[in-house]
């Protein structure tokens, strides 16, 4: 370094008095202190490039096709229309029934997988011994492809066949009637297909905050005279709180984005009492290639779960950044 | 001294027990169920009530490899697009996480937020200006579109997750190699990313699972000769009847390496599914 450094050199003209309080050993890298943005911002630069051309480019080309009617045959045509299609959108039936069905699908399934999830958290908080086996275990299904997860709950539930329909039989249920065909029972069971799958991501963000909890906590709470429930209920579950948050909005935010099991198991029916709002943009857009129509409803989608996310970030997570 | 309503001793004792167990027999039977129909013979596949003895049989599997129609090529595909977007993720999050965590910027949390917020969109929502974008660029039915496709979701992923982990490293670590002489470059290289190292392969693996267990990025963008897995796991359901052993089998098949996969990471996986939001 030293004998580097007593060579004054000069890169390309640029004076060397220009690192002051700086070493630069060569003079690739001396270039890169001085350039007028950050080092930080330009590591940060590829990324932020990139996230932009694959973020910006398709909302733009969203935007424009959501006031467009986009015909591919006879000729590859656009046609300008206004707001047509967000006029459309208020008054089409499917739409409303796709955004009923999947606040019944999300909150149904953040329901169920939020009390499973809580009370295996807080047992396996208990026992001693086999976390590490009982956790490798329920990982597992978070691993599984959604669309393996849909083909293997379509075979448990096959009417002829199934491992589950013959269990369910046995209780005297379902002894006529499929059990994923049947308007009634379809979305319980798509529910139920999610909260195997990922109750246990629950478990494990609900078992790390009660790993954090101070014992002095508990002390206290016991020289006061709370065991047992009331423990749970006082001291326990309001320091469960920001876990309890995150989960709910990471699970809200995915129940909303994925539809793939859906689509593999029920395709939305019976009846379209399936039909989830990603589904039916999904349709109308690459189905019937009704590119417009499904751009202006996606859109909407786009602000709803963006708006879910910002609430996440700004109150779970405190905000994004540290500064202000 | 007040008495607490307390239950039963051995319901104190054994309930949570009987919880976790009813729990990960419930999380375990499909999986398990699973393996075992994927190696029955038609014959007991059908039999109901469902039989657990049976005669088994690799069939399925072998059928898979070395049949008329073999997954080998959807295989291949699923690692080069895995493999691609991660590279791609991982290269560019790393050194992306590093700013963003150093960074001191006003508006930082805007600029966070907005990277974070890409990945928040839903899929149709990408997919469907995307369809139109490479239908007009050709890169449909491309490895190079798929991998584009699942950047789209790996890329914020990989920045927030990396820079939770730099966010660890003590900046003082840095400041004592800057005052030892040297750049910012060589402070981030040769001090914090070394112990990053374990996070970063975490984060790939991470970013592989998601890319590999796609379905419908893969279903839109891809065709016959670029097809993956779950796409060709998918098209296995037929109207004319479906060949349950098979599509266990190929079940089998892709989720084998990811749950793998899941057990080798399991340190780091629910800070990766909550994007740093909790630390184990």
């Amino acid at each position: 370094m030293a004998e580097q450094q007593s060579v004054p050199t000069t890169a390309a003209g640029i004076p060397s008095d220009a690192y002051v309080g700086k070493e630069p050993d060569d003079q690739g890298k001396a270039r890169l202190e001085s350039l007028p943005i950050s080092f930080e911002m330009l590591l940060l630069a590829p990324s932020i490039l990139t996230l932009a051309v694959l973020s910006i480019v398709p909302l733009a080309v969203m935007l424009w096709l959501s006031v467009m009617e986009v015909n591919f045959t006879p000729v590859n045509e656009q046609i300008f229309v206004g707001a047509e299609n967000y006029v459309e959108m208020v008054n089409d039936g499917g739409v409303w029934n796709a955004w009923q069905t999947t606040v019944v699908y999300v909150g149904g399934s953040l329901v169920l997988q939020l009390g499973l999830g809580v009370l295996v958290a807080v047992m396996l908080h208990r026992v001693i011994k086999g976390e590490n086996v009982f956790t490798s275990i329920v990982i597992m299904p978070m691993m599984i492809a959604p669309v393996v997860v849909g083909l293997l709950w379509q075979f448990l539930l096959d009417p002829s066949f199934g491992l589950y329909t013959y269990l369910v039989n046995q209780l005297g249920l379902f002894t006529n009637r499929p059990i994923l065909g049947d308007p009634d029972s379809a979305m319980t069971a798509l529910i139920l297909m999610d909260t195997w799958q990922w109750t246990p991501l629950i478990v494990l963000i609900v078992l790390a905050r009660l790993k954090g909890i101070p014992e002095h906590l508990y002390e206290a709470a016991r020289v006061d005279g709370a065991t047992g429930f009331t423990q749970f209920r006082y001291v326990t579950l309001p320091l469960l709180k920001p876990a309890i948050a995150i989960a709910l909005l990471l699970r809200s935010m995915d129940l909303m984005r994925y539809f793939a099991k859906v689509f593999i198991t029920t395709g939305g029916g019976p009846s379209n009492t399936t039909k989830i709002i990603g589904l039916y943009v999904y349709e109308q857009s690459l189905r019937f290639f009704n590119l417009g129509y499904g751009a202006a409803v996606g859109l909407f989608m786009l602000v709803v779960t963006v708006l879910m996310g910002l609430v996440f970030v700004e109150t779970i997570m405190g905000g994004a950044g540290d500064d202000e | 001294m007040s008495k607490e309503r307390t239950l039963p001793k051995p319901i104190r004792r054994y309930g949570p027990l009987a919880v976790l167990g009813l729990f990960a027999i419930w999380t375990l039977l499909p999986i398990g169920w699973m393996f075992l129909s994927s190696l029955k013979i038609r014959k007991s596949m059908f039999e109901f009530p469902p039989t657990i003895f049976f005669d088994p049989t690799l069939r399925y599997y072998q059928e898979m490899f070395v049949g008329a129609n073999p997954v080998t090529p959807f295989l291949v595909n699923s690692v080069v697009v895995a493999l691609g977007t991660a590279i791609l993720s991982v290269g560019l999050g790393t050194i992306g996480g590093y700013g963003l965590s150093r960074l001191d910027l006003r508006g930082k949390k805007h600029l966070a937020f907005w990277i974070i917020s890409t990945r928040m969109a839903p899929i149709v929502v990408v997919v469907i200006p995307l369809f139109y974008i490479y239908n007009n660029l050709n890169l449909l039915n491309t490895h190079a579109g798929l991998i584009i496709a699942h950047t789209t979701f790996n890329l914020p992923f990989a920045v927030w997750l990396m820079r939770s982990f730099f966010d660890e490293v003590p900046i003082a670590l840095e400041e004592a190699a800057r005052i030892d002489g040297a750049t910012k470059w060589e402070a981030f290289r040769r001090v914090s990313l070394p112990l990053v190292l374990p996070g970063m392969g975490a984060t790939a693996i991470i970013a592989i699972v998601f890319s590999w267990n796609d379905f419908i990025f893969a279903l839109i963008f891809t065709s016959n000769q670029t097809q993956t897995m779950p796409v060709a796991a998918a098209q296995l359901i037929t109207q004319t009847g479906t060949l349950w052993g098979r599509v266990m089998a190929t079940g089998v098949v892709i989720l084998l390496p990811m749950v793998t996969f899941g057990v080798i990471v399991k340190k780091y996986l629910v800070s990766g599914l909550t994007m740093g939001a909790v630390k184990q």
